[in-house]
């Protein structure tokens, strides 16, 4: 169904952001995918591919929320998403883990760094190193990415997991921001390639490169 | 195995031992010699000697030395297991054949129940389970896994102790640990309680890199997994 409906990575000038867009013709594609579909899950019906067209919509949004008192930094992978509610701050702190100790900042583009060492705990002041102070913590999140993902992951960006982790993801934000034409769609196969070489999915991906819009000229 | 079966096999054993000291003068050959034990050969019957001493005569067909002190013993067919210390049988004559898989015996009945005997720990595994399955393959995996139905349990190997885990459809050879798949299709590492170790799990896969691969080596099937147990070469 992906193949099927997802066309490859590109940039939605009008809606300012990279996604996997949906093909035209759904009903097409419903027509053309259903026996197959039905053959192993029975009870798919249409109702069911709206639904995944709806979440695939919305890519930034699927994830499950894993809620976690208490995380150090050297437990968190590069490429991991984590979401921090802080008090008086009605919008929650995405960041995506790009290095030891240093994280950007989903909605702003801007890096932090906290250290190796660092702890992210609820009911504490959340501090950079350079004493920054965004906030106090409320309650701490990982993101897992959701099946979609997974499955956009495996047909655009292939066996990325038989890769190690790399140790800094910067590369891939810095290829975005560097490019002298971000909105343009001729690099993206390069940002693929390298979510592939580095070993991410496309939800830290998409993090990653949405985060970059921030800071285009 | 009936009484009327055990009475008869005891028939022929009787039997075979008046015959055996009848031909007291048929010299015995030695056919093999393992775990101290040597196995010996007078006409068509098999027996051991231990330090110079006949410790079971020879009136079997078929006799294999599982450890230093057990061995199978087999009459018209069927199988019993034989402690040599304790100089008697360990189980009934109710085994119809056995098989030799890593360092474990399986010794099959005739109503489709099983025995495994672990030659490394000498103990025979708990059925009280009643599995279908037992992984025997991997000797080198911390737990056994087992299976019952569609289910999954898992047998510490070193104290042959059983863990149910909830709802587990999918269980990996993994040298530590115990690592199950439940029906929503996510992975998680379980403790001996039944709970999800999560903390453990996210601490190996980061030792890993990133993504950790699980095997399961009877039913040829491998998944690499996240930090969050999705199941990612789909």
């Amino acid at each position: 169904m992906i193949k099927e409906c997802c066309r490859s990575l590109s940039y939605n000038d009008e809606e300012r952001q990279f996604t996997f867009p949906l093909n035209p013709c759904l009903s097409h594609i419903w027509n053309k995918v259903k026996k197959d579909i039905k053959s192993i899950d029975p009870d798919f019906h249409l109702n069911d591919f709206n639904q995944l067209l709806t979440r695939l919509c919305d890519l930034h949004n699927q994830y499950s929320r894993i809620e976690t008192k208490c995380i150090a930094d050297i437990f968190i992978l590069p490429g991991e998403v984590l979401e921090l509610s802080l008090v008086d701050d009605p919008n929650p702190l995405r960041m995506v883990k790009m290095k030891k100790g240093q994280y950007l900042n989903v909605n702003t583009g801007r890096g932090y760094s906290f250290g190796d060492k660092y702890k992210f705990r609820d009911n504490y002041i959340l501090e950079t190193s350079e004493g920054y102070i965004l906030g106090s913590v409320k309650s701490t999140a990982l993101l897992s990415p959701s099946c979609e993902h997974i499955a956009l992951s495996k047909v655009y960006i292939g066996d990325y997991y038989r890769n190690k982790i790399s140790d800094s993801l910067w590369p891939i934000f810095e290829m975005v921001v560097n490019n002298t034409n971000p909105r343009c769609n001729a690099r993206i196969p390069e940002y693929l390639l390298m979510a592939r070489k580095m070993g991410i999915n496309s939800f830290s991906l998409l993090n990653i490169l949405n985060a970059s819009t921030h800071v285009w000229g | 195995m009936g009484v009327k079966g055990g009475e008869i096999i005891q028939e022929i054993i009787n039997h075979r031992l008046k015959y055996d000291s009848e031909i007291f003068f048929v010299d015995t050959k030695i056919v093999s010699t393992e775990f101290n034990m040597t196995i010996i050969k007078k006409k068509q019957y098999y027996g051991v000697l231990l330090n110079s001493e006949i410790v079971i005569p020879p009136i079997y067909d078929e006799i294999v030395v599982l450890t230093h002190s057990i061995v199978a013993i087999k009459i018209k067919n069927r199988i019993s297991l034989y402690n040599i210390s304790r100089k008697k049988t360990i189980t009934d004559f109710s085994y119809i054949s056995m098989e030799h898989i890593g360092s474990y015996w399986k010794f099959n009945n005739d109503s489709g129940s099983f025995l495994i005997f672990d030659t490394i720990g000498e103990k025979f595994f708990n059925n009280k389970g009643r599995y279908d399955e037992y992984n025997l393959r991997c000797d080198h995996t911390e737990y056994c896994w087992v299976r019952r139905g569609r289910f999954f349990d898992f047998i510490h190997r070193g104290t042959g102790k059983s863990f149910s885990l909830p709802g587990i459809v999918m269980a990996y050879d993994t040298e530590i640990g115990m690592f199950g798949k439940n029906e929503n299709g996510t992975i998680s590492l379980f403790e001996e309680s039944g709970i999800e170790n999560v903390i453990r799990l996210r601490q190996m896969i980061c030792e890993a890199g990133g993504y950790l691969t699980l095997t399961n080596y009877t039913y040829n099937i491998q998944h690499v997994i996240d930090v969050y147990g999705n199941i990612l070469n789909i």
